[in-house]
């Protein structure tokens, strides 16, 4: 009882960062209190800084949180075993009915309603603006460890200390007069040496660190003067501050939001997968004459649909044979056809088309004059027909056969499918059948096999390339979760629209000509997964893993630099990564949800709108063991979870960075 | 920091329906070529520098693809944009009569940016004016009414090329200069307001 002491700071500005994660405070109050155990209990409440939805959350369960702000160190268990940063969860009434004294001071306040806190408020922060629980935590520590103290006269100061378990952590302060505060502290840790960030430079930034490992340290005393040294703010730097504060909460709370979709949208993908560990050997194995023919049955049906499939994933068909199997990869020709049903199939697919194309020929010059719709497709077809592939030499010449060939598929096309009509692009996604298919009807129903499956990326703001764009950002999570960090902290980059061109096209203007064939025939074999396409995505995001981590500046930077990658890329290598993430991906899909599963036990108080969905899915999970019924106490329920405590740092960054 | 590392003193933007030579003009502005390119997809920049009265600017110009369905991304290319070239083709009617749906998409760009009318393809109509669809008259007016300023190009010939990018430097010029008196008004004002945006500046770039 005798050397329990409580201390308290006002208006701090707290960072706390780990090695995984960094989360920014607000002013807050700042607690120190030993107990009789000589644990040292740190804690902290945000005071201003709330948003809108925060507000609404808390209105609909304002009993609730009262109750739930302070995290209270009355369970010996976890005190030895834990010394995690917990959300704080229960009411502290069992501590002040057996410690009494200064404790029940600070039990008192915190029960007590926002009346109370609000008499925390300085005078020159807003009112209305009442603490935010959800933004409160407490650290339990028994011993604690000045590693470094890192000087920005700028800013603050950052102080690195560590507990008796090695954890590290890292508190940064932004403070008024900073003199005051080394001085204090540097009295109270000689074994911080000074050094500069820079040796050579004496006016670079200072840093003070431990040189000797050996030494405990005298903490209360440390601790006690860090805090009373803190000096407040005056009125204008905390508006300032604020301001800022306020708009690096919003740019938090908007990439939280993505995050968390993507994390959700990860847990309810359903990609069809297959998990066959070879690498292609693609090009020197391609399914020439003699392949097809050993697949073929006595009728001219393909025996194993599937390892065709396969075959041509890893190997790709050769040149010659393309004509021929493309028909099967569009749809053209079902697998399950006899040779005579696909002369059969061929006939009246050369009569339906001829009759769909007729009804654009007839139209005389008259109609065509009160047919504005017709007219506008028309030239908006030939304008881009004579701007498509023009080095390419089929179509070089200037009403060439195939130009025409062209035209006139997508014409009929555009009478084929009326309410889809024209639209950019699709030019780019006929040539390469055209000069394989070297024929118009068969080209045109090739066409409308890839057009099917693509079709909802034409459509008017395009919801199946925004959804591919999604499902991209999600499996970069999974697959490269730094540069997918780098593109979601910018709002702009985080729609990922720079590859809007990549997919709308499927990388048509990324490569030669003539790689094209290669790389979408093994698009659409769908083999390793029907998303495989965004996978490649993936690979050549990650072949510049490096110049995102050291070059990323803005959206026009990545988009200029992924433009100029045009015609630089190399298919083959991008097509065996693109394979080796796949089956990347499958590897860490169970790791994504067991995540969810800790995720869902850490956060239950934390009003996140996945975690309801998160919690029934997760519910009905065999592997679930932990007991419902005692739900109360997050701090046992993860003593009960001894894999997590194990690592301690990974729970901080659930906390604060989910 | 690094010379890749480049920052642009206005972002330019191309507007107009598909065709009307919003790329050519691109090419004959930054390479001084004129040829046929392809259709834009999404959409491409390029960077010009631009000599000032006291010193030299950098500017920025995005290509946009003039494809109706892709409309949205326009307005996602348009923000933060402080000079927008609207496009149309003197001998296309149609690109003229769409004009509007550009206009529209002035909504997402800086408060302050300015607008260019362009009538392109002039060189179209030199040897016989039957080609012209839309009269030089009419396009003046569609400027007047849209508060814009207004030229006739022909990226082939280069006519009015020069101008044109006169014009867009001296508007930039005169804006910045504009921005700075008011810059300093608010600094002896708000000096800790001005900091904030400074610094939210810097956050965000």
């Amino acid at each position: 009882m005798t050397n329990e002491y409580w201390f308290e700071e006002k208006d701090v500005f707290l960072e706390i960062s780990s090695n995984t994660s960094t989360k920014k405070f607000l002013p807050g109050v700042l607690r120190l209190s030993t107990d009789s155990r000589d644990q040292t209990v740190l804690s902290w409440v945000q005071l201003i800084g709330r948003t809108q939805q925060e507000e609404t959350n808390e209105n609909n369960k304002t009993n609730q949180k009262l109750e739930s702000d302070w995290c209270v160190v009355d369970n010996p268990n976890g005190l030895q075993k834990s010394n995690i940063l917990n959300i704080p969860e229960s009411i502290p009434e069992k501590k002040s009915k057996n410690n009494g004294n200064s404790h029940e001071n600070i039990a008192n306040k915190d029960i007590n309603s926002h009346n109370k806190e609000l008499n925390h408020i300085p005078d020159y922060l807003p009112r209305s603006d009442p603490y935010i629980a959800d933004r409160s935590f407490s650290l339990q520590v028994s011993r604690f460890e000045m590693i470094k103290i890192f000087e920005n006269r700028s800013e603050g100061y950052s102080i690195n200390f560590c507990t008796e378990n090695k954890e590290e952590f890292h508190l940064f302060f932004l403070l008024g007069e900073p003199n005051t505060l080394l001085e204090a502290i540097l009295k109270d840790n000689p074994q911080l040496e000074k050094s500069h960030k820079d040796s050579n430079d004496p006016n670079s930034p200072k840093i003070y660190s431990k040189i000797s490992t050996e030494k405990p340290l005298k903490t209360k005393s440390t601790l006690q003067n860090i805090w009373s040294s803190v000096k407040k703010y005056s009125k204008k730097q905390v508006e300032v501050l604020q301001q800022q504060f306020k708009a690096t909460n919003e740019e938090e709370e908007f990439q939280k939001q993505i995050i968390s979709q993507d994390e959700s949208r990860l847990e309810n993908l359903n990609l069809e997968i297959r998990n066959i560990k070879t690498i292609g050997t693609r090009g020197n194995m391609a399914v020439n004459e003699e392949i097809w023919k050993g697949f073929l049955d006595e009728n001219g049906r393909v025996k194993n649909p599937t390892q065709l499939q396969k075959i041509i994933f890893y190997n790709g068909i050769d040149p010659k044979m393309r004509q021929l199997i493309w028909k099967f990869l569009l749809g053209y020709f079902p697998m399950e056809s006899t040779e005579e049903e696909r002369e059969e199939i061929q006939k009246t697919k050369k009569r339906l088309y001829q009759q769909v194309k007729t009804q654009w020929e007839n139209i005389i010059p008259e109609q065509e004059k009160n047919f504005r719709k017709y007219r506008q497709r028309k030239t908006q077809i030939e304008k881009d027909v004579y701007r498509t592939d023009r080095v390419i030499g089929i179509f070089s010449e200037d009403n060439s056969p195939s130009m025409m060939m062209m035209r006139d598929i997508l014409l009929t096309y555009s009478f084929y499918n009326f309410d889809l009509g024209f639209v950019q692009g699709m030019a780019d996604l006929l040539t390469p059948i055209i000069s394989v298919m070297q024929n118009e009807e068969d080209s045109f129903w090739c066409f409308v096999g890839l057009m099917k499956r693509v079709e909802t990326y034409f459509l008017k703001n395009q919801p199946g390339l925004r959804e591919d764009m999604l499902i991209l950002r999600s499996l970069l999570k999974l697959l490269d979760p730094e540069i997918y960090n780098i593109f979601v902290s910018d709002r702009r980059s985080s729609e990922f629209i720079f590859c809007f061109r990549w997919l709308l096209v499927c990388f048509k203007r990324e490569f030669a000509f003539n790689e094209i064939p290669l790389l979408w025939e093994v698009v659409w074999t769908d083999f390793l997964s029907d998303k495989f396409h965004l996978f490649i995505a993936v690979a050549i995001l990650q072949v510049n893993h490096d110049y995102f981590i050291a070059k990323y500046q803005d959206f026009d930077s990545i988009l200029d630099f992924l433009n100029n990658l045009s015609g630089r890329l190399d298919l083959v290598s991008l097509l065996n990564n693109a394979e080796l993430l796949v089956q990347n991906y499958t590897q860490k899909i169970p790791l994504v949800f067991e995540k969810a599963k800790n995720k869902l036990i850490t956060l239950e108080n934390v009003s996140s709108p996945n975690i309801d969905s998160d919690k029934n899915r997760i519910d009905n999970l065999p592997q679930k063991s932990h007991d419902k019924s005692n739900n109360e106490k997050v701090l046992k329920r993860s003593t009960s979870q001894p894999e997590r405590n194990s690592n301690k740092i990974v729970g901080i960054s659930k906390l604060y960075h989910v | 920091m690094n010379e890749e590392e480049e920052k642009y003193d206005l972002k330019i933007i191309l507007l107009g329906s598909s065709k009307v030579g919003k790329t050519t003009l691109v090419n004959r502005l930054t390479q001084g070529t004129f040829e046929n390119p392809e259709q834009t997809t999404g959409a491409t920049f390029s960077k010009k520098k631009y000599q000032g009265e006291l010193q030299e600017y950098t500017f920025s110009i995005w290509d946009t693809a003039g494809e109706e369905r892709f409309d949205s991304l326009s307005s996602f290319y348009c923000r933060n944009s402080g000079c927008e070239l609207i496009l149309y083709d003197i001998t296309d009617r149609n690109s003229f009569t769409n004009l509007d749906r550009f206009f529209d998409k002035l909504q997402y760009t800086n408060e302050d940016s300015f607008v260019i009318l362009i009538g392109t393809k002039l060189d179209l109509i030199e040897e016989t004016s039957k080609l012209r669809k839309v009269t030089l008259e009419e396009g003046k007016k569609k400027a007047n009414d849209k508060n814009s300023y207004f030229f006739e190009i022909s990226s082939k010939t280069g006519h009015n090329i020069q101008e044109l990018w006169e014009t867009v430097g001296d508007l930039f010029e005169k804006n910045s200069q504009k921005n700075e008196i008011k810059h300093r008004q608010d600094n002896n004002h708000f000096q800790i307001n001005s900091f904030t945006n400074n610094q939210k500046k810097k956050n965000c770039c």
